[in-house]
């Protein structure tokens, strides 16, 4: 056990063999001022400059000591290159969605995803920034890549309000839209694994039980995460934010490896359902405690996720941006001095 | 012939189900019918989306279910409104000021809290999303609100709230400030001096009740 890399540490506990110790990683977004302020590379431009965006992504690695390089820093790569209008951001701001392109009360037709959906928008940017990483980490560190997952795309493509009123009204015309990004997500996930990315992570914020009915989770939404599941190459994750406890049971058939959770949702909830069929990742709270709370009150917070039994120790979702250094470094000393 | 509780519970009904051309067609029904358009609103519409507060805290309707009820319930009232008459003796609704903190353009959540608010009487003051911290203490001095309510999706947009609440204090303004949204919970919300919390929409309306005495 000894002697294990970053990187076969992470792919032995996906794949429940036996490791040494849990890694600790996040598959969520990195990118703070701490970290801008010791590269020199800051958002908005790092979020388009493959250079800036590795320098930036690697410094979570090096200084914190997470222990994979994540990337992006925002849910908007895939929607952009799908057609969405981009609010930048600054410095402080993650880049967001401002257009939705399809918005209307009856659904649009919406065709097939071209096969040149790989050369729009940022997605040259990404695929250049992973083997930016790739040739400066080395093979032994692992490269995780995260994107919106598809109830996220349709709702960046057709407005979140809209897309909820077509779960009842539109059923028909809604699947077509979860198709199109269901397409245009699988092909971009699989891009970047050919790239040099070992995990690709799904983050589907709005398939949600705050959002959406758990009924119509097991109806539209589970059967595309097991096609989703079974066709990125790799060790795919999920991550979901909210009290997801609903969906849960179905989350057991998703056929994904990993469910990346936040706070909301219990831990050993989470770990009693699942077993060992998904690993659980998290779920150390990214607002109140690692952004707002003091290190001790990060490490206490890690010790008990580790104690109610995750497999990968993380943030419960996207780090904010002034999140002090020393509060992720917390994360790094709970889970040594838990496994010393 | 259909009686007067027929329609009116056949308004709540269609409340509940999120039928607007239902709600729409009783609504017209009623007036034709000479039901008093207050009754109607407060017997079907309003008793409608209480049904919808109780099956959402016990989790048999979410968002979607609740965004068809709105539209029902907003398609009556536009047929009821023209015809309510204006009881001057009523004790004045109190005012609320609702917006999406500073940076933060997700406004689902407010939406949602906005109308639970307006359903249960308060009078808003929608000032968006991406909103300045002083353009909520601006508005709640020009409106003389009772209450401010803030949301915030995003981490980012929390640290906007806390100065809010400040700078009404400061100026000894009687607005108190509730907050809400994903990454808010109550510990926060006493961290920052808000005066409430709500984790969801029905919370919300609890909430701003007893803030307000109402």
């Amino acid at each position: 056990m000894v002697g294990l890399t970053l990187k076969e540490r992470l792919k032995r506990t996906l794949n429940g063999e036996k490791v040494d110790k849990a890694p600790v990683l996040a598959v969520t977004q990195t990118g703070t001022k701490d970290l801008m302020n010791l590269t020199k590379y800051y958002w908005p431009d790092a979020n388009w400059n493959p250079y800036a965006l590795a320098q930036l992504a690697i410094s979570a690695h090096k200084e914190i000591g997470f222990e994979a390089v994540r990337i992006p820093y925002c849910l908007t790569v895939l929607l952009e290159a799908l057609g969405c209008e981009i609010e930048k951001g600054d410095a402080t701001r993650q880049a967001a969605i401002k257009g939705h392109p399809y918005n209307s009360r009856k659904p649009m037709p919406i065709g097939d995803v071209s096969g040149d959906i790989l050369s729009k928008g940022r997605i040259p940017i990404m695929i250049e920034a992973i083997k930016i990483i790739r040739s400066t980490v080395g093979e032994n560190v692992p490269i995780i890549a995260g994107a919106e997952g598809p109830v996220t795309i349709a709702s960046g493509l057709v407005e979140v309000t809209t897309l909820m009123r077509w779960f009842i009204r539109e059923k028909e015309g809604l699947a077509n839209y979860l198709r199109y990004g269901t397409d245009a997500m699988i092909s971009y996930a699989n891009a970047l694994i050919d790239a040099g990315a070992d995990i690709f992570a799904v983050l589907d914020p709005v398939a949600s039980p705050e959002l959406i009915n758990p009924r119509d989770f097991n109806e539209m939404i589970l059967p595309i995460y097991k096609e989703i599941s079974r066709k990125i190459k790799g060790d795919p994750i999920l991550h979901i934010c909210g009290d997801i406890s609903a969906i849960l049971p179905s989350l057991r058939e998703s056929g994904f490896r990993g469910l990346s959770i936040e706070e909301k949702t219990d831990m050993k909830e989470a770990k009693d359902i699942l077993g060992d069929k998904l690993k659980l990742i998290g779920n150390v709270s990214s607002a109140n405690t690692l952004l707002y709370g003091t290190y001790n009150e990060v490490y206490q917070e890690c010790i008990t996720a580790l104690e109610k039994g995750t497999d990968i120790l993380a943030p419960g979702c996207g780090l904010a941006p002034m999140t002090p250094i020393k509060n992720c470094i917390a994360m790094i000393d709970a889970r040594n001095n838990y496994f010393r | 012939m259909v009686s007067k509780e027929e329609i009116l519970e056949g308004l709540a009904k269609a409340v509940v189900e999120g039928d607007e051309v239902k709600s729409e067609e009783l609504a017209k029904k009623s007036l034709e019918m000479g039901i008093d358009p207050y009754e109607a609103l407060m017997q079907g519409c309003n008793k409608g989306m209480a049904k919808v507060s109780d099956l959402y805290e016990c989790k048999e309707m979410f968002v979607p279910e609740i965004l068809l009820s709105a539209d029902a319930m907003y398609a009556a009232i536009d047929i009821l409104k023209p015809h309510l008459k204006i009881d001057a003796s009523a004790k004045k609704p109190a005012k609320i000021v609702i917006g999406v903190a500073q940076g933060d353009i997700h406004d689902i959540g407010k939406n949602l809290v906005k109308m639970m608010l307006e359903v249960a009487g308060f009078i808003l003051i929608d000032v968006g999303k991406d909103v300045p911290v002083d353009t909520f203490v601006k508005k709640a001095e020009e409106e003389d609100a009772d209450l401010v309510t803030i949301s915030a999706l995003m981490t980012t947009s929390m640290m906007y709230m806390e100065p809010v609440i400040k700078k009404l204090k400061e100026k000894n303004h009687k607005a108190k400030v509730v907050v809400g949204g994903a990454p808010i919970n109550s510990d926060f919300a006493k961290k920052i001096g808000a005066a409430g919390y709500g984790k969801d929409a029905v919370e919300a309306v609890k909430v701003a009740k007893s803030l307000t005495g109402a």
